[in-house]
């Protein structure tokens, strides 16, 4: 029997949702709605384009543009149910990070794209936190599967797969040290990334 | 259900930001330290990245494995640096790896995600003696990786919608030829190198931005950039060599 080739459409947004509720408890019912919106406006952007290179001609700028896949949006749903604070824009350029894409240079993409994370923009009584990371401690766990326990400022706590050695983090102020503030921003990030985990059973 | 709401980490910044330092920092403050380093480079292969084929003394087929496949099987931390540089085809060899956490060796050998070498064991009733017999381990559940990268640009656009959903991306990026990464560079330098002349720190500083604004000039065709690490190094020998500056540049950069 011939394989056969068949459209995938995308999860409808009861299924992703039905996903974050299972995943994400703690994300509000309205953000989530939120981030969803934003995945569905760049989708339709995508579906736009595509029109246009049929109708008009190829556009190559438009070709490379980017999308936020559904795992990339339970991701970013995540990250705001662990770090409940954290602005929904920031957990969205984690997945999607426009400042990094070479073809929001073209300017027409780049305005679509600016108006589109616009949407994201909030009260600042939503999540304007700058989370600081405090804490890494090794935990008792399974030695063949070290874990640790990240702490952050303001108050955020996650248990995170770890390797084994004893965790140390930097002091920006130690005398000597390269680590400046920026590094240490970064650092947080990164930790609030690595503990999300990978999977999650929903 | 099983979702993939994690990710792994990718560190975009340019040559010389401080990528290896701020990576080095992550694996401290989880415990991964040491790490497991793969440096990509243009031509490897799913070969280079996986598991290399050699010859034993009796001229016999060995195969090895590289540093990611250590990593997935010890729980380790793997950095993939210059992951921009990674050719199409072992993109594909390293997706399945990220997104499933499955791996097919050359030899034969698999790995699956530790969830479904579980479900193997209590819904197929296999022992791990049987599943060892047929080459099946689990992938380690702590594995996990950061690749380093350079931004993408209009020869290498590296950062596609295939590479995208892979990871977490986090920007490193100081312009050294603004006032503000001069500032940076400077308080740097003087942090980390004693010893150091006083007057080396800002002088540095200020020939890297002239470099760079250089560089960005088009109509140059010399590149000139002066990365962080290069200044480093300069700035560790004019504390041993304290001499003039055009020395310290000349040894320490050119």
């Amino acid at each position: 029997m011939a394989h056969r080739a068949r459209p995938q459409d995308p999860a409808t947004d009861e299924a992703l949702l039905a996903v974050m509720g299972a995943t994400c408890s703690s994300l509000s019912p309205e953000r989530a709605q939120r981030l969803l919106a934003f995945h569905r406006a760049l989708l339709a952007t995508g579906a736009e384009a595509l029109v246009a290179v049929d109708s008009v001609g190829p556009s190559s700028a438009l070709q490379q543009l980017m999308f936020c896949s559904e795992p990339g949006v339970l991701s970013a749903a995540k990250l705001l149910h662990t770090f409940p604070l954290m602005p929904l824009a920031e957990a969205v350029s984690r997945v999607y990070p426009l400042e990094a894409m070479y073809a929001v240079r073209d300017v027409g993409v780049r305005a679509k794209l600016e108006a589109l994370l616009s949407g994201l923009a909030e009260d600042a009584a939503a999540g304007d936190a700058a989370y600081v990371v405090s804490q890494s401690v090794q935990m008792d766990s399974d030695p063949q599967h070290p874990s640790i326990r990240l702490e952050f400022t303001p108050s955020a706590t996650a248990a995170a797969s770890g390797g084994g050695g004893v965790p140390r983090l930097p002091s920006p102020l130690e005398e000597g040290s390269a680590m400046q503030e920026h590094h240490m921003k970064l650092l947080t990030e990164m930790l609030q990334s690595h503990a999300i985990g990978i999977r999650d059973q929903s | 259900m099983i979702v993939r709401t994690g990710k792994d980490l990718c560190l975009i910044g340019e040559r010389g930001a401080g990528k290896s330092f701020v990576a080095r920092h992550f694996a401290r403050a989880t415990g991964y330290a040491p790490v497991e380093t793969v440096f990509i480079y243009s031509d490897m292969t799913a070969r280079d990245l996986l598991q290399r084929r050699t010859t034993g003394e009796d001229k016999e087929t060995l195969w090895q494995p590289t540093p990611l496949t250590r990593a997935a099987v010890s729980g380790r931390l793997c950095v993939l640096d210059g992951i921009q540089r990674l050719p199409t085809g072992a993109i594909s060899a390293l997706l399945r790896l990220v997104e499933d956490r499955e791996l097919t060796l050359f030899d034969g050998t698999r790995y699956v995600r530790p969830e479904r070498y579980a479900a193997m064991r209590t819904e197929l009733g296999m022992s791990e003696e049987e599943l060892t017999a047929k080459q099946i381990f689990p992938v380690h559940p702590g594995f996990r990786i950061l690749a380093l990268a350079t931004p993408p640009t209009g020869e290498a656009p590296w950062l596609t919608n295939e590479m995208l959903h892979l990871f977490h991306f986090f920007r490193l990026s100081i312009d050294l030829t603004s006032e503000e990464g001069r500032e940076h560079s400077t308080a740097l330098l003087q942090a980390v190198v004693p010893g150091l002349p006083a007057e080396v720190p800002h002088a540095l500083a200020t020939f890297a931005a002239a470099m760079g604004n250089m560089e960005a000039d088009q109509s140059n065709t010399v590149s000139a950039s002066v990365s962080l690490r290069l200044m480093l190094r300069a700035a560790r020998r004019a504390a041993i060599y304290p001499t003039d500056f055009y020395e310290i540049v000349a040894a320490g950069i050119m």
